[in-house]
């Protein structure tokens, strides 16, 4: 199948303000790498999850493919076309088919307006409808993620935040779109409302086909949802494979301590004691080699001199290391 | 000996709209080397207790019940008197580390700061030494040099071994940690439960843990005190909860949370509605108008914490129904992974 979002090369530096005379000064001028390069297929239909841990470019990327951070270099093709190159008025037209969910449902409705003005404001903005066809078309909205149609008439304050992300869902929706970028978009909301919003995200993309990129934290979120998983360290894709997968057989060091780390509900469910050591470095100065070599319970000298290509291990399954054997490996798996 | 015995808790907020009831009816007790979870979502009254058994919340809250720390009454103490036993006998870490630590003064002296305050060292340079060596105990690399850095030159985890040191510094018996890594990234979350577990045993401290977290209780607490809507509406061991919940919340509580070991063959059963405005209480059960298995009694009745036995409570009149495997709406699934587990 061909993919509906093609990543490729896709790098984000930014430059980083120091003092007043860093800009004047030769040599003291410093770039922080948020993504490095990063290369990643997207199905039509697909929930595809990007996890890692804060700072690992997770949300850069997310935006970056919306075009809402301009990439540095590299490239995003949306069907075919070329994202990057897009001017003003392409880009916005491309937007209705690429839509954003945000983290916080707290500020990221207009406290202002009704819950209908904000509906109808991107109905407006993209010239779907006007009138009472907007007004059809907000119950319709509001109805697909489970409001009752008297929530138009109310503000953002009057709801839950469980309900404020049915909103922001609802927003999303408004244009019709084809993939929506969702931004941690169960994190903030309590555990049982966790569940209703992970539900509607999969009953959205039974009835509507819609294609989803969720940046995630929490794995048994993620493993819950996601068709494929992608897992980030410091501006890379260390692993990326179909869900069941990574979940049955993770390669990278990363993406096994992540999942030895997350605490279990079963008492004694946890079997895999490859617990990772530290706190991820800071991207300013990226360790030689292999990103995660200094936490990393399986790197030798060759990690900390170059780092490791993705490599393909077949079956869709891409790893970033050169010891993926013995991570693999049963035998070592449970030590 | 329980170290803290907290009876008939409760805690009156009022607001515009009327008397909000945070707390309600709160028991449980804690004894030393011993840690108590106080898991619920949020409104669920788990920060307003803690809060209030210090005397944390001001006047205009209004407190009844007892909370009987090592013989003595806290809720009848003075403000003087408390002041003596808050971070000297007992000691509270909360979520936000970063903005815990004051900006604008090295570590090291905000640990000895304690210290000076309550008495505890003869000096400031023996209070400092005293920093630094809690500073290695809590896992923080050169703490000689580390202690005369500024708080935004440590990361998020740092800060919290950081404030976790400030809190052991007078030597207290009891440590509330109030979500101490709901703000970490899951690899460090597990290194401070795994420090905090490792001073628990060596200090013999008892430990509340305040968490939204199921897995974060699992792995840390020997008791679990779940709390609905301002009350307790269970206590067990992490292992009797999970594996055989006796209040229908905590039961559908479990099944929102999604199993990482294993693919979910059928979708999650979230729990329906929403929890309770507590200006405007249901009557009766407070979790009745969202449980499957209310009935008209449910609605009515005040429901009291009933000692079921083995160390178990529940609010529920229909707990013994609970028990039974089969009909019972979110229980057949978590009862069916204890023989696995």
């Amino acid at each position: 199948m061909t993919p509906l979002i093609e990543v490729r090369g896709l790098t984000m530096r930014y430059p980083i303000q120091g003092g007043f005379m860093d800009g004047v000064l030769p040599g003291r001028r410093r770039t922080l790498t948020a993504l490095d390069g990063v290369d990643l297929d997207i199905a039509p239909g697909e929930i595809f999850s990007l996890v890692g841990e804060s700072g690992s470019g997770k949300t850069t990327l997310g935006r970056a493919l919306l075009r809402l951070v301009e990439p540095t270099s590299g490239e995003v093709r949306f069907r075919g076309e070329d994202v990057l190159s897009m001017g003003p008025a392409r880009l916005r037209a491309a937007r209705r088919d690429l839509q954003m969910v945000f983290q916080d449902p707290w500020s990221s409705l207009n406290p202002r307006l009704t819950v209908g003005q904000i509906l109808g404001e991107v109905l407006h903005v993209h010239d779907i409808a006007r009138g009472a066809a907007a007004k059809a078309r907000v119950r319709e909205l509001l109805d697909l993620v489970g409001l009752p149609p008297e929530a138009a008439d109310r503000y953002p304050r009057h709801f839950s935040g469980g309900q404020r992300q049915r909103i922001g869902i609802a927003r999303a929706l408004a244009v019709d779109p084809e993939i929506i970028v969702a931004d941690e978009p169960v994190s903030a909301v309590d555990v049982s409302v966790q569940a209703q919003i992970m539900n509607l995200l999969l009953d959205l993309r039974e009835r509507l086909g819609l294609t989803l990129l969720m940046i995630a934290h929490d794995l048994s979120v993620v493993r819950y949802v996601s068709d494929r998983v992608a897992v980030m360290y410091l501006g890379r894709i260390v692993e990326n494979a179909p869900a069941a997968e990574i979940f049955a057989n993770p390669r990278h060091p990363y993406t096994r301590g992540l999942m030895a780390a997350a605490p279990r509900t079963r008492p004694n469910a946890r079997r895999d004691s490859a617990a990772i050591i530290g706190e991820p470095p800071s991207p300013l100065s990226p360790p030689p080699g292999c990103a995660f070599n200094p936490r990393c319970g399986f790197a030798d000298n060759g990690c900390r001199e170059r780092p490791p290509p993705l490599e393909d291990l077949g079956g869709t399954h891409q790893v970033r290391c050169f010891k993926h054997a013995s991570v693999g490996d049963p035998a070592l798996a449970s030590s | 000996m329980a170290l803290l015995e907290v009876r008939n808790l409760s805690a009156d907020i009022p607001t515009r709209r009327g008397t909000l009831r945070a707390v309600e009816d709160v028991n449980f007790s804690i004894s030393s080397g011993e840690c108590l979870g106080i898991v619920g979502e949020s409104g669920s009254g788990k920060s307003v207790t803690c809060k209030t058994i210090l005397g944390l919340l001001g006047p205009s809250v209004e407190r009844d019940g007892e909370a009987v720390f090592d013989g003595t009454d806290l809720l009848s103490l003075t403000e003087a008197e408390l002041t003596r036993i808050r971070g000297r006998d007992i000691a509270m870490i909360v979520q936000d580390a970063v903005s815990a630590l004051n900006p604008v003064l090295r570590v090291g002296g905000q640990i000895a700061e304690g210290m000076i305050e309550q008495g505890v060292v003869g000096s400031r340079s023996a209070a400092m030494a005293r920093a630094v060596d809690l500073m290695r105990k809590v896992g923080i690399p050169s703490p000689e040099e580390r202690a005369r850095d500024y708080p935004h030159q440590f990361s998020g985890g740092m800060c919290q071994r950081v404030v976790i040191a400030t809190a052991l510094a007078c030597g207290p018996r009891l440590l509330i940690a109030d979500e101490p890594t709901t703000a970490l990234d899951v690899t460090v979350q597990d290194q401070i439960l795994a420090l905090l577990r490792q001073l628990q045993r060596d200090l013999d401290l008892a430990v509340i843990l305040v968490t939204h977290d199921m897995g974060v209780v699992a792995e840390t607490c020997q008791r679990v005190a779940v709390m609905y809507a301002g009350q307790v509406v269970e206590t067990a061991t992490p292992a009797e909860l999970f594996s055989a919940p006796r209040h229908p919340y905590s039961a559908a509580l479990l099944d929102c949370v999604p199993d990482l070991d294993a693919a979910q063959a059928e979708r999650l059963r979230p729990i329906e509605g929403l929890p309770p405005d507590l200006v405007d209480l249901p009557t009766g059960c407070r979790f009745h108008p969202r449980c499957p298995m209310a009935t008209a009694e449910c609605r009515s009745q005040k429901i009291p914490l009933i000692d079921i036995g083995g160390g178990r409570a529940t609010r529920c009149i229909r707990h013994e129904d609970m028990a039974q495997p089969g009909p019972v709406s979110g229980t057949d699934s978590t009862t069916a992974e204890v023989g696995t587990a």
